[in-house]
């Protein structure tokens, strides 16, 4: 189980979804607050619901207010980079040159591919909390003493080490 | 050096508020660190708070400017650095910086996601110690306690030029002496947090590290610079002339740097006036000193005499300290105001003290106010004066430029009669452009909304005006005898205008009504010069004594509005039987008040009105004239009320 979060995980970085600011993320989590990314990302789905409503809307108008646009996309996009959600950004900087470009379709057409994005990152890493959290539930029934020394060297050549002495094998898949 | 640095963060850190250890626990700094971020992005607050924590740091967040500002001033030692975001929906991050730079003297790091070029100048030339771009990584924020340690070198060396001054390429002897020193002042500045303004005014050097330019002090200051007058203002000069113990002329130069910046600013780009409405209602201080700075701009230019301007800013000051209500600054260009951040509030003290004894005579007059105690009033009296002023004063020099020219001179000399009748019509000017201000100014409640006040905010304003061609519109206060009511009067103008400018009524005989007002009116101003109120004397209209009338008025003017709480009932309003009050201020209350006071104020009427009849003449004809004015505004008043406490915010072009 385990590995097969590590492999998810290390899929999101390969893929481009996320980037080093989501280990700075990661590396903030601790004991006190052992589900601090998940609580991080919640709050920015929550939040930024509200740009992209109101991005939705400004594009509806005729004509398009550029500078509206554009300083809502910078606030949309100041979140997106805080949780290190690569393409989002990506997307983000796209839009805000058509913006400064004042390219009105090309504007409509990268927003779509924003929230494409946005929408896409939030199911993997919905994904990615909900195995975390399986995981970590059977660890904590697991009494794997035993088990993890028997186990140890053999997870650990397969996971790369990654704490993989918590885990018994058998458990998690 | 860390050591020095650590004495703060110790004590922070162990949460007394005593030395703490401030010998023994150097190693642990920066732990301890009290760091308050701004960013109206909760996600990025909620991650920042995650990494200063990991840091060691002791973190408050908000996601609003306008409650930023509002702790750092009620703590005023509570923060040692203020991580600020640039764009934020309620105040430019960069007129935040400028508001703490000038208030609390703290670093302040921006942050962006816009890492472009101009926007990173941008940071600098306001004043902040560092600019990270977004996304923060924590090993920048590790790092932020060097900005700390930094400003506190800098402000070590002005405390004790002699030591540190010319150690500063030696470490070891620098932080050997300044350790003992900044450990000492801490362990001070610990204990006397909420008196660190008085006792930096009694005690010299050793006591802190690092100046606080509170209200007073900053008004002493402004009036030292308009004296010398802004071209020719040196430190030397200045500090000379503002007479504090403890100041150094360092101190002085390098906040007589950041005044010419903020004028600089002032004059260059005018800020939108909407800025500060939200907190600038907060800090009462805020206003005075931006009164006070509105003075100072308007000194600058030449139209305030440097007492009246002082005067006026410690008034405003003061009164900011005292009364919220004080902010007589709404009506001044908001502009000013915000952009000048207050003065450090604490000044109040200092200054107004201060001010009464180096200021001029007006200042004393006001003090000397038969009767009325002088110790305080003067100051509060100038404060609310000055808040009135500046609102005054930045209204008047843009409206009535003109007047205020000649109010100048007719209140300078006394004598100004005919100030009065300029007096009707300026105020209306000024009321509304007043208004106008103060609309802006939310927080501005306190424009008494008793006409009467407002007359008498009037003429105390004239006698501002001096400095601002608002005075021009009181003259009619001159004339009243309230010569000196340039002076005091001021002060009270200063909140008197600021009601009256807010009600836009009528200079109404605010003689009385702020003699009532004053008396009336417990909060700070009342000690300031409303002794008169009470007495028959404060009405004294003679020329002397029209000027602690005067300053009366403004006071009760300025107690209504500043005190926004606080009615016009207050303080008696003395007004003459024919004046009306209207009572604009803040609240209905001002406005029944004010009614109120014409009638019930017994004694002050008579009293008022024997004095100021009997020395006034002049002043009575004025304020008849004001009145009458006032009537026809419709002295109901109440319509007038502005939205904020009592103001009829309608009328405002807000």
């Amino acid at each position: 189980m385990l590995r097969q979060i590590a492999n998810t995980r290390q899929s999101l970085f390969d893929q481009g979804y996320l980037d080093e600011q989501f280990i700075q993320l990661e590396e903030l989590q601790d004991n006190s607050n052992p589900n601090f990314v998940e609580e991080v990302v919640t709050l920015f789905y929550r939040d930024s619901a509200r740009f992209l409503s109101r991005l939705d809307q400004a594009l509806e108008n005729r004509p398009l207010d550029f500078n509206k646009l554009d300083g809502l996309m910078h606030q949309f996009k100041g979140s997106s980079t805080s949780i290190g959600a690569k393409k989002v950004k990506t997307e983000c900087t796209h839009f805000r040159n058509y913006c400064n470009a004042r390219n009105a379709e090309e504007c409509k057409r990268t927003f779509q591919n924003v929230k494409k994005e946005y929408t896409t990152l939030r199911k993997k890493l919905e994904a990615y909390f909900q195995l975390s959290k399986i995981c970590n539930d059977e660890n904590e029934d697991i009494s794997y003493t035993w088990v993890h020394e028997y186990h140890w060297d053999q997870l650990s050549k397969c996971n790369g080490g990654e704490r993989s002495s918590t885990e018994e094998p058998q458990v998690c898949t | 050096m860390s050591s020095s640095g650590g004495g703060s963060w110790k004590s922070s850190a162990a949460g007394a508020g005593g030395c703490g250890g401030d010998g023994g626990v150097p190693d642990q700094f920066p732990a301890g660190l009290r760091v308050l971020v701004v960013d109206d992005d909760p996600t990025c607050l909620m991650i920042l708070e995650k990494m200063l924590r990991h840091c060691n740091y002791e973190v408050t967040k908000c996601n609003r400017a306008e409650v930023a500002l509002s702790f750092l001033r009620e703590n005023k030692y509570g923060f040692d650095v203020v991580i600020s975001d640039v764009h934020m929906p309620d105040m430019d991050g960069f007129k935040l910086l400028e508001h703490i730079g000038l208030e609390m003297d703290l670093p302040v790091i921006m942050m962006s996601a816009d890492d472009s070029k101009s926007v990173v100048m941008k940071g600098v030339t306001h004043g902040a110690c560092d600019y990270l771009i977004k996304p923060v990584r924590i090993e920048a924020l590790r790092n932020i306690w060097q900005h700390v340690v930094r400003k506190r070198k800098h402000e070590w060396k002005d405390i004790e030029p002699v030591a540190d001054e010319h150690k500063p390429p030696e470490e070891p002897d620098y932080s050997s002496s300044a350790n003992e020193g900044h450990n000492w002042k801490n362990t001070k500045r610990r204990k006397d947090e909420e008196d660190e303004a008085e006792e930096r005014d009694d005690s010299s050097s050793l006591k802190k590290p690092r100046v606080v330019w509170s209200i007073e002090l900053h008004q002493q200051f402004v009036a030292a610079v308009n004296q010398l007058g802004i071209d020719k203002a040196v430190p030397k000069k200045i500090l000379e002339l503002m007479n504090v113990p403890g100041l150094t002329r360092e101190n002085v130069a390098s906040h007589l740097q950041k005044y010419r910046l903020y004028l600089r600013r002032l004059s260059g780009s005018p800020h939108p006036g909407g800025m500060n409405m939200g907190f600038m209602g907060g800090p009462d201080a805020g206003y005075g000193s931006l009164n006070g700075i509105d003075l100072q701009a308007l000194a600058a230019s030449g139209q305030l005499p440097a007492q009246s301007l002082a005067t006026l800013q410690a008034v405003a000051l003061g009164r900011s300290n005292n009364t919220k209500s004080a902010i007589s600054v709404p009506v001044i260009d908001q502009r000013n105001i915000f952009s000048f951040e207050n003065p450090k509030p604490g000044y109040t003290e200092v200054q107004s003290q201060h001010f009464s004894c180096t200021s001029n005579t007006n200042s004393k007059q006001i003090n000397l106010l038969p009767g009325i105690p002088t110790n305080m009033e003067p100051k509060q009296f100038v404060s609310l004066h000055q808040s009135g002023q500046h609102s005054f004063g930045s209204m008047n020099n843009q409206v009535l430029v003109p007047l205020g020219g000649q109010s100048q001179s007719q209140v300078q000399s006394n004598a100004n009669g005919h100030i009065g009748s300029r007096q009707p019509v300026l105020s209306n000017d000024m009321f509304t452009r007043g208004e106008g201000v103060d609309m802006a100014r939310s927080a501005y409640k306190p424009v008494v909304s008793v006409s009467q006040a407002s007359s008498l905010v009037d003429f105390s304003m004239n006698n501002r005006t001096d400095s601002s061609s608002s005075r021009s519109i009181y003259p009619p206060r001159g004339s009243l005898g309230i010569p000196n009511v340039r002076g005091t009067s001021l002060p009270l103008q200063g909140e008197g205008n600021l009601d009256t400018n807010v009600s836009g009524r009528g200079i109404a005989p605010s003689y009385d009504v702020f003699n009532d007002l004053n008396q009336n009116r417990n909060w700070g101003l009342q000690d300031v010069g409303l002794t008169f109120d009470h007495s028959p004397h404060s009405i004294h209209v003679g020329p002397n004594t029209s000027s602690p009338l005067l300053p009366q008025h403004n006071r009760s003017l300025g107690c209504e509005v500043g005190g926004h709480d606080h009615n016009l009932t207050n303080g008696k309003m003395i007004f003459r039987p024919g004046v009306e009050t209207r009572t604009h201020h803040n609240g209905s209350n001002g406005v029944h008040q004010l009614n109120t006071y014409v009638k019930t104020e017994s004694h002050n009427d008579g009293s008022f009105h024997n004095t100021l009849y009997s020395e006034q003449y002049g002043q009575d004809d004025l304020l008849a004239a004001i009145l009458k004015q006032q009537q026809k505004q419709g002295v109901g008043q109440p319509e007038n009320e502005f939205g904020f406490d009592g103001y009829a915010l309608d009328d405002l072009p807000v």
